[in-house]
């Protein structure tokens, strides 16, 4: 206690001054606006620098895990090669090749909010355009929202305002895939009639109904079913086959002929 | 002491009445020159007698800055000058500390140590004032020439104040 007092009688000026000086400067910066600016963006750009450091530190670390899974993959990409069965079951590839699959990584991602979104490494400068696909190797992963040069921004699953259109693979009813915000690894389809044929279990996979995703990609398994109460709809728990909160290689889907489908479609109209 | 008190008290009151009510409203432009800005209230702070302890000296020049910045609307930025120079102050003192030392109780003015002892720790104080609220009101070395100009131009015209302050004025304590 004694010397406490000794060192604060020995250094009281020097402690009183940064103290004085913190609260200052967090005055300045709370409540003047110019000062503010400078002060936000300075710290971004050196908060930026860090995060780019740390993504590349664990991307080096993770290389291990990324390699066996493209690994696995290739052998299963070789297998069904062997067999002749083609991409024809699992990523519709049809002989014209309508799709692209662009290789990509995740540069940044979230799961904790209510609106989530994905970083992607890859941008104008690599043809990705805005309302493109985004999938990995065990189901759909969100819709890209913009491009900048080199990187783009995609609304992940995980995210309220995500609709889905998506099918029962089994019984080919149509549902509206959307996030409650709260559970990362389920997600709830709705509008299936009551009378449809419904089983816990059944296969959930993207309608093709948009130029988004083609028909028939994973999306997740039915976990509950329950009738949505002053409806005549079942309300369907589905549990992800793609882990969102973590993710690794993507790929971005690019639908070839979405031009030629939308200008036919808005001559229709 | 009581005389003291009210002395320093009654000089901060008028000096800061003065920079927000005159001076903070001059503008001296020469065409597109409009880098003066006349500052003269951190003399309260150079005046402080010697015998107030050090964090009292900078508490309070913290209040100042803090009293002037409400009516210059930028919360801080005078604040943060003033806790900087008052900081400084004892060891510029120490460095012009004249060869038979100090009388403890006596403000450090023209009339009480000399002009000649007076105009280099004013102009000191002062011009480092200058320079670190602009650099702080500029907030980025990017405006470094800005912080500069500022700094000279407006240090010129004050100290002119200051010094004509000492000349009429016998501040003893």
């Amino acid at each position: 206690m004694r010397n406490l007092i000794a060192l604060l009688i020995r250094f009281g000026s020097l402690i009183t001054f940064v103290v004085l000086e913190i609260i200052c400067f967090a005055l300045i910066v709370n409540y003047n606006p110019s000062q503010k600016d400078i002060w936000i963006n300075s710290s971004n750009l050196f908060s930026g620098t860090i995060l780019e450091k740390k993504n590349n530190f664990k991307s080096f670390l993770e290389l291990d895990d990324i390699n066996k899974k493209l690994q696995e993959e290739n052998a299963l990409l070789k297998e069904s090669l062997l067999q002749r069965k083609g991409y024809s079951t699992e990523i519709e590839v049809d002989s014209n090749l309508q799709y692209d699959l662009i290789p990509a990584a995740i540069f940044n991602q979230d799961y904790r909010f209510r609106n989530n979104h994905l970083t992607i490494d890859k941008g104008k400068r690599d043809s990705i355009k805005k309302d493109m696909g985004v999938i990995n190797e065990d189901g759909i992963v969100g819709i890209i929202k913009s491009t900048s040069d080199k990187y783009s921004l995609a609304i992940s699953l995980l995210n309220t305002q995500t609709r889905i259109s998506a099918r029962i693979k089994q019984s080919n009813f149509f549902g509206n895939l959307f996030w409650k915000g709260t559970d990362p690894r389920r997600m709830t389809l709705e509008s299936i009639p009551r009378y449809a044929e419904v089983n816990v279990g059944d296969t959930i996979v993207t309608s093709g109904y948009s130029t988004i995703f083609p028909q028939g990609l994973d999306i997740g398994v039915i976990e509950s079913i329950e009738p949505k109460k002053g409806t005549s709809n079942f309300d369907i728990e589905i549990m992800l086959s793609a882990d969102l909160t973590n993710l690794g290689t993507i790929y971005i889907i690019n639908n070839k002929d979405k031009e030629e489908i939308k200008e036919l479609q808005g001559k229709d109209e | 002491m009581n005389k003291t008190v009210i002395n320093n008290l009654l000089r901060a009151v008028v000096f800061i009445a003065l920079q927000v009510l005159v001076f903070m409203s001059i503008k001296i432009t020469f065409g597109s020159f409009d880098y003066i800005h006349i500052i003269v209230y951190p003399i309260v702070i150079l005046l402080f007698p010697l015998n107030i302890p050090r964090p009292l000296i900078i508490a309070l020049s913290f209040a100042i800055g803090l009293t002037v910045d409400v009516f210059y609307d930028s919360i801080g930025v005078h604040a943060s000058a003033c806790v900087f120079i008052a900081y400084i102050r004892n060891y510029v003192l120490k460095y012009l500390e004249p060869h038979g030392g100090y009388s403890i109780d006596i403000s450090p003015s023209s009339h009480n140590l000399g002009f000649q002892w007076f105009l280099p720790y004013s102009c000191f104080m002062l011009f480092v004032f200058m320079l670190f609220y602009f650099s702080v009101e500029a907030f980025s070395f990017v405006f470094i020439f800005d912080i500069i100009m500022n700094s000279i131009s407006s240090f010129i015209f004050s100290i002119v104040f200051i010094l004509i302050h000492q000349f009429i004025f016998k501040t003893t304590v």
